[in-house]
């Protein structure tokens, strides 16, 4: 029985050494796999001392594991908006460029002025006009840019909620691998470190709260509580805003049918990519698009033409694609709410090209309006009045910047609201990235595979295999001295 | 007389020697045969009657033995959960019970199955094991017979389900969030607490009136859904909200913080709809069931009222309602018990804390797990096992003397006393080892010393024959 028993003993060890041999290959390939775990044995001794081999087990920590799913979508959050104000930022350049609102106001007022001084220059006229579709442009630019920004993260959305429908039917598959496997002592270590790996990405787009029960069986929830998987995938729905209108927000995301997005959201999810773009497409696009539109109001009501037969107002040098719109505009009480996207229609008088002097005198509008009816050439009443309107304290109906000044204040500021912006996001990105990379690299440190470790283990694997094979040459031996006797 | 006794006696030495080889070779042979306990010879003498001055030599008897009741060494495989190939082992006194297919019952303690055409299992020498079906038959066996026992079937083409019957659900519902409330708010003027009214109290509809014709989203604190499963294995989504209806601690009218007796507790209404019933249009998946069809599907639980449980929790956050638990009648299926022991209403965000349900979705069987006592059970991919055989073990008083036949299987007989049926674990029946083979009891070392023995001893016989012989010719030479 002893002689038997020696070779059974060491021929468990031998099948246990190539076990863990095997899975210190496939540790050591992996050394490099951002995600991957250190996948170990579990034996224990069994009848008759041999070794028994129970399970491959792999390294965890679940708190660093949080923490970084946690990091992961606080990034995306911040760096959305982030990726939003950078593109305005690139069309503007900051308060003092020349592309900027503000530097534009700046010289319209002082073509006016320098047209004020010589009414009588057809050149100054031109100069000032110039000045004045500059202002129109860049404002025709900035709503643009804005608009497609909110478009953009608008089409985003809809990328979003088909990744995260097709990551989740993803972690589906692996979940029911993983549970079943688990129950039937089957290694699935790898299939875990895939599931993880899928949870970080979804963490991209939401913030997650991961639980794992008994099995390990998955359960994620979004950070506000909404059921993401549960056995199964919940759906998350998102349709794409057609038309996108300035002044409006966009539709709701939607995940297990909770709206978790926007203003009426039931239970609205705090981190992520889909939190940071409804965020940059409805409170921060539309902050400075109604900074935009406050400066395109006041420049349409500063040079407003007032009609000299029943003193009705009627747009001037600043006008919309639709004439009426802008009349509409003139016309508005001060205190009423700016009409949203005004910004993108802004424009020169058609008419203004031929007949600068129209400025001068007034007149976009026809005779009824043209308040130099004697052609006086030294004409400057209306310039005056302009400049005067220009430079006038007002209230701005606009999220974010100034509330009041004068309107070369109110352009100076609203830049320089979105520089503090971006700065803010690029400072908090700079933060969470700091930490999320602090975190993975702490998580790969504890959960993570190391080299050394595993060709100490090596060397450990290789003598214990050298002397299994020595008991067994042993035994052959014995039992060769045994028959020669026969 | 004395020369030819001798030579008698060396024969009947050789021919026990020769026996002896024999039952070695045997061992030898089946030095890796699973299950195989090794044969042992024995000698006894015979003596003739002798008188003084005239010794008649006897003879030797051989007789030879298997020594079944010794347990061989177990070796582990990893067919631990495989249903194609299902190894077992018995660690102890006890036997499989096999039947040949033709109603004779047989023990084996040979544990290498496999899965044949029909979804039996069959060891190597052909014998199907035999169990009792679960859960129904359980008590069907006998202890002392075969009664009851059924050939053990995994066959894969049979679906097997269990709808949901009972589930925990355990949540924290945040202590701080508004209350919603079907009256008018009060003006601000009237309002003595701190913020606006809209800050503590919002006007809404609750989900648990689900308004046939919504003009509003109906307003729910938090909201989850569970996976659970009806009487076809159908997968249901439930939909379940919980919406705060009164804050104990505030006066509704006036805002301002309630102090002494007049702070009560905090209520809340859970409902629970069928998500297939939810309707698509602007306020979806309000209403459920369309047509003012969608009830609640809630029958028992805290002061269930229509299908509107409401739980309450006192101003530490601890859950004051009984009973906790919900029952929640799954359309086409069972009533399912939803355990909410252990909630909470403390300050912080809504969070589930554990959710479970059992019940699994038509499956085949794939994986099997049998225990220590022998009940074999399929685990399917949503985590629930399924017992399908209880796998019984016999024993006998001598099993010694139990009767040999071919393909390592004994039978019964008078000289082994008559079989004992229990399950592993039971009165030294020893346990069931999944996923391991006895390996055969034969040692080859002993076997080679046995051999030799044999064989001089044998060689010794025949020297005794041949001096007979020599004597003989002697003899016969005196006369010439």
């Amino acid at each position: 029985m002893s002689l038997s028993s020696a070779l059974n003993s060491a021929k468990s060890s031998l099948a246990a050494s190539q076990a863990q041999t095997a899975l210190v290959s496939r540790n050591i390939a992996n050394v490099n796999t951002a995600g991957a775990t250190r996948k170990y044995l579990e034996t224990v001794t069994g009848a008759d001392g041999r070794v028994e081999i129970r399970n491959v087990a792999q390294s965890g920590n679940s708190v660093l594991y949080r923490n970084m799913l946690d990091s992961t979508s606080s990034v995306q959050t911040s760096s959305a908006v982030l990726e939003g104000l950078k593109r305005l930022n690139e069309v503007i350049g900051d308060t003092e460029a020349s592309g900027s609102p503000a530097a534009r106001i700046g010289k319209l007022d002082a073509a006016l002025r320098s047209y004020a001084v010589s009414p009588n220059n057809t050149q100054f006229a031109r100069a000032a006009v110039d000045a004045a579709r500059d202002v129109s442009d860049t404002l025709n630019a900035l709503s643009t840019t804005a608009d497609a920004v909110r478009r953009d993260a608008d089409s985003q959305l809809v990328a979003a909620s088909d990744d995260m429908n097709a990551i989740l039917a993803d972690i589906s598959k692996l979940n029911d691998t993983i549970v079943s496997g688990t129950r039937g002592k089957v290694d699935v270590t790898d299939a875990v470190d895939n599931r993880d790996r899928l949870v970080a990405r979804l963490a991209t787009y939401v913030g997650i709260n991961a639980q794992v029960r008994g099995d390990n069986d998955l359960v994620l929830h979004t950070d506000s509580g909404v059921t993401l998987f549960d056995k199964t995938a919940r759906p998350v729905e998102y349709t794409a805003t057609s038309p996108l209108q300035p002044g409006r927000n966009g539709n709701g995301f939607r995940i297990d049918g909770t709206v978790v997005t926007g203003d009426n959201a039931a239970m609205p999810v705090r981190d992520g990519l889909v939190a940071g773009l409804t965020r940059l497409r409805d409170e921060t696009m539309p902050a400075f698009q109604s900074q935009l539109d406050a400066m395109a109001r006041t420049l349409i009501d500063s040079f407003k033409e007032k009609s000299n037969v029943d003193g009705s107002f009627k747009a001037g040098l600043f006008t919309t694609a639709t004439a009426a719109t802008a009349d509409a505009v003139a016309a508005l009480d001060p205190n009423a709410a700016t009409p949203a996207g005004l910004a993108g229609q802004i424009r020169i008088q058609a008419s203004a090209a031929e007949k600068p002097e129209f400025l001068r005198d007034g007149g976009f509008n026809g005779a009824d309006y043209d308040r130099n009816t004697a052609d006086a050439a030294g004409y400057t009443e209306r310039l005056d009045a302009l400049i005067g309107a220009m430079a006038q304290s007002r209230s701005f109906d606009a999220t974010g910047a100034a509330s009041t000044g004068t309107l070369a204040a109110f352009a100076a500021s609203s830049v320089s609201w979105l520089q503090a912006s971006r700065v803010e996001a690029a400072g908090e990105t700079t933060y969470r990235q700091t930490l999320l990379d602090k975190t993975q690299e702490t998580l790969s440190d504890a959960t993570g595979i190391n080299l050394e470790t595993e060709l100490t283990l090596l060397l450990d694997l290789q003598r214990s295999f050298q002397a299994s094979s020595k008991i067994i040459s042993t035994v052959d031996e014995m039992m060769a001295a045994l028959l020669q006797s026969v | 007389m004395s020369i030819g006794g001798l030579m008698r006696t060396s024969v009947s030495g050789m021919n026990a020697q020769a026996n002896r080889l024999g039952a070695v070779s045997d061992n030898i042979a089946n030095a890796g045969t699973t299950g195989y306990k090794k044969s042992t010879t024995e000698f006894s003498s015979m003596v003739l009657d002798s008188s003084p001055g005239q010794y008649n030599s006897g003879v030797v008897e051989s007789q030879t033995r298997t020594l079944v009741s010794q347990q061989g060494g177990l070796a582990y495989t990893s067919n631990a959960n495989n249903s194609q190939a299902v190894d077992l082992a018995v660690s102890g006194k006890g036997f499989f019970i096999v039947g040949d297919g033709d109603g004779g019952n047989f023990l084996t303690r040979a544990g290498a199955f496999v899965k044949n055409g029909n979804g039996d299992l069959v060891n190597a020498a052909g014998y199907i094991l035999q169990g009792y079906p679960l859960p129904v038959d359980d008590v069907n066996g006998v202890v002392n017979g075969f009664a009851g026992l059924e050939n053990v079937n995994l066959n894969s083409a049979e679906l097997r389900l269990k709808p949901t019957t009972t589930g925990t659900f355990k949540v924290n519902l945040s202590q701080e969030a508004r209350t919603t409330t079907t009256t008018d708010l009060p003006a601000a003027a009237d309002w003595t607490g701190s913020g606006k009214p809209g800050d503590a109290l919002v006007k809404g509809v609750l989900p648990s009136s689900n308004p046939e014709n919504p003009d509003a989203m109906p307003t729910f604190t938090s909201k989850t859904s569970m996976v659970v499963y009806d009487n076809a294995g159908k997968e249901v989504t439930l939909d379940i909200y919980m919406t705060k209806t009164k804050d104990g601690a505030i006066n509704e009218a006036k805002g301002a913080p309630l102090t002494g007796d007049d702070i009560g507790p905090d209520e809340w209404e859970v409902v629970v709809y069928d998500r297939a019933t939810a309707s698509s249009g602007t306020y979806s998946p309000f209403p459920y069931g369309g047509g003012g069809e969608g009830k609640s599907l809630i029958s028992t639980g805290p002061d269930v009222d229509d299908g509107v449980a409401k739980l309450t929790f006192d101003q530490s956050g601890k859950m004051t309602s009984t009973p906790t638990n919900l029952g929640i009648k799954i359309p086409n299926g069972q009533t399912m018990s939803l355990d909410m022991a252990g909630s909470s209403s403390v300050s912080g965000n809504y969070q589930v804390l554990s959710g479970k349900v059992n019940g699994n979705p038509p499956g085949n069987v794939d994986q099997i797990k049998i225990s220590e006592d022998g009940i074999v059970s399929a685990t399917f991919k949503s985590g629930e096992d399924v017992p399908l055989f209880k796998i019984p073990l016999a024993m006998v008083e001598s099993p010694d003397n139990l009767k040999q036949l071919s393909g390592n299987v004994y039978s019964a007989g008078v000289a082994s006393g008559t079989i004992l049926v229990g399950v592993g674990g039971e009165s030294g029946l020893g346990n069931i080892v999944h996923g391991a083979l006895e390996e055969s009891t034969v040692d080859l070392a002993s076997e080679l010393t046995t051999m030799i023995e044999s064989q001089r001893s044998y060689t010794a016989n025949s020297k005794v024959f041949q001096t007979g012989s020599e004597i003989l010719d002697v003899l016969v030479n005196l006369k010439r």
